[in-house]
């Protein structure tokens, strides 16, 4: 009787652990021994850090989608049907048309999203780059903005930890290069007492952040904003006017998770080695799902993946599970249009940002082009 | 106090052995917020100097602590989310 694999999101880290997986697996493949599915409830896959550029205008929307069925090894099942519940204890995953799947193993990678109704009045009076629509919301306004108060709000938890720090270098010379830099007042907020969460980046943003012009405001946790007076107010008893409220806004996991009672939030527990639901023995999580205190990003999701699909093969073949995620992720750093810094740390080696310069600018330029190999496998 | 530990239900937030991405205030944060008022937290740290990052943040948002225990090579910090926030 052969195994069945399902894997339900097939954002970055769905996809890579598919893919890798068929090539790992492909003897068992071909005996039928192995089934692999994926489940999805869109047919695109977008390359979601492609957004910082949209906002720009250096990228347009139909440079950052594929067809995930193009993405997708011809030997991977794709089922376009959002997934509506997760029985783990039957290992069943109910799917919206009526169809019940069955597993022997299941991987969770659904995903965060954008909540900006967590915060009163922060979907009306706020402005965001994480999805498209309200990235060319935000584009709109930005390039009508003649001047004034620009604030960045940032939430807890939220994905790319690190798009912060690039948009406020990017605003700077972007301003800059409209002639009106002068007549913005740009301020960053954070939620903790120092620039970031991770003490090197905060070090950096502390030595960077005057000479572009960035106020800041820590401990900056965001309570409510009221659209009509243009005000954001943290718990913390603060309250900044602006003319345009940009934010990131705290992220939550997918609604399936959250209605199947596998963790709060949408965010699953995860043991942070094996990278197994807790508690469970046949369940792995990746990327944005778990509820590790790591960076929600592609590139975690990416090396999380490598781990999962040698213990799920290891398992498969010889009832073993021996690999570890060391927490390593690794992420460049755009320091405005033309410079870039990058980051690589794991769960004991903090980062150390190297300067800024032109050369890493254009490899993220570059792997922006090629992400879609990564997806795939390949990269 | 001895039997706090013990005697307590609590969301336990265990951060020991990871320097990255968050440092303990910022978890703790998440957790507060995103738990039910009246929920009881509990944050494992081995980072002393955190400790009292996390203490003033529980009483600048006036959220209360209940206990902050030193255990061999690590400390618990127990906080009640006592206001909606």
């Amino acid at each position: 009787m052969s195994k069945r694999v399902v894997i339900v999101g097939g954002g970055v880290g769905g996809t890579i652990i598919a893919n890798l997986l068929a090539k790992k697996m492909r003897p068992e493949l071909k005996k039928g021994e192995l089934v692999i599915d994926v489940v999805s409830d869109k047919p695109e896959h977008f390359y979601q850090p492609g957004l910082l550029y949209m906002l720009f205008g250096l990228k347009h929307h139909d440079e950052l989608v594929r067809n995930e069925k193009d993405l997708l090894d011809p030997m991977v099942e794709l089922h376009l049907h959002p997934a509506i519940k997760i029985d783990k204890d039957k290992n069943e995953v109910h799917l919206k048309n009526g169809v019940v799947m069955k597993y022997d193993i299941l991987v969770l990678a659904t995903g965060s999203r954008p909540a900006p109704e967590m915060i009163p009045g922060l979907k009306e009076g706020g402005n965001w780059f994480y999805e498209v629509d309200a990235c060319l919301k935000l584009r709109h306004e930005l390039v009508n903005f003649k001047g004034g108060k620009i604030v960045l709000t940032i939430g807890l938890p939220h994905k790319c930890p690190v798009a912060p720090f690039e948009v406020s270098y990017m605003l700077d010379d972007w301003f800059k290069q409209r002639g009106i830099r002068d007549k913005v007042d740009y301020t960053y907020t954070y939620p903790i007492g120092r620039l970031h969460g991770l003490q090197p980046l905060a070090d950096f943003g502390a030595k960077t952040f005057p000479k572009h012009g960035i106020n800041t405001e820590t401990l900056f946790n965001m309570k409510e904003v009221d659209p009509n007076k243009k005000t954001v107010t943290s718990l913390e008893g603060v309250t900044l006017k602006y003319d345009i409220l940009i934010t990131v806004p705290p992220h939550k996991g997918a609604q399936v998770i959250e209605d199947s009672g596998l963790g709060q939030n949408g965010f699953v527990p995860t043991d942070k080695f094996t990278l197994k639901m807790e508690g469970s023995t046949n369940v792995y999580v990746v990327g944005d799902t778990t509820n590790l205190p790591i960076s929600k990003a592609g590139s975690t999701a990416h090396f999380e993946s490598d781990v999962i699909v040698e213990n799920i093969t290891s398992e498969l073949r010889e009832g073993l599970t021996p690999f570890r995620y060391d927490g390593k992720v690794f992420c460049f750093i755009e320091t405005g249009m033309t410079k870039a810094t990058y980051i690589m740390f794991d769960y004991n080696t903090p980062p150390n940002p190297v300067a800024p310069s032109a050369l890493i600018h254009w490899f993220k330029l570059t792997y922006n082009k090629v992400y879609w190999l990564t997806p795939m496998g390949i990269l | 106090m001895g039997n706090f530990a013990k005697d307590i239900e609590s969301v336990v937030v265990d951060i020991r052995g990871v320097s990255c991405c968050m440092p303990p205030v910022g978890e703790f944060i998440i957790e507060m917020r995103q738990q039910p008022k009246d929920t009881v937290i509990e944050l494992l740290t081995d980072k002393r100097e955190d400790v009292d990052e996390v203490l003033d943040w529980i009483n600048r948002v006036h959220q209360e602590t209940l206990s902050v225990i030193e255990e061999a090579g690590y400390w618990r910090i127990f906080a009640k989310k006592v206001n909606s926030m």
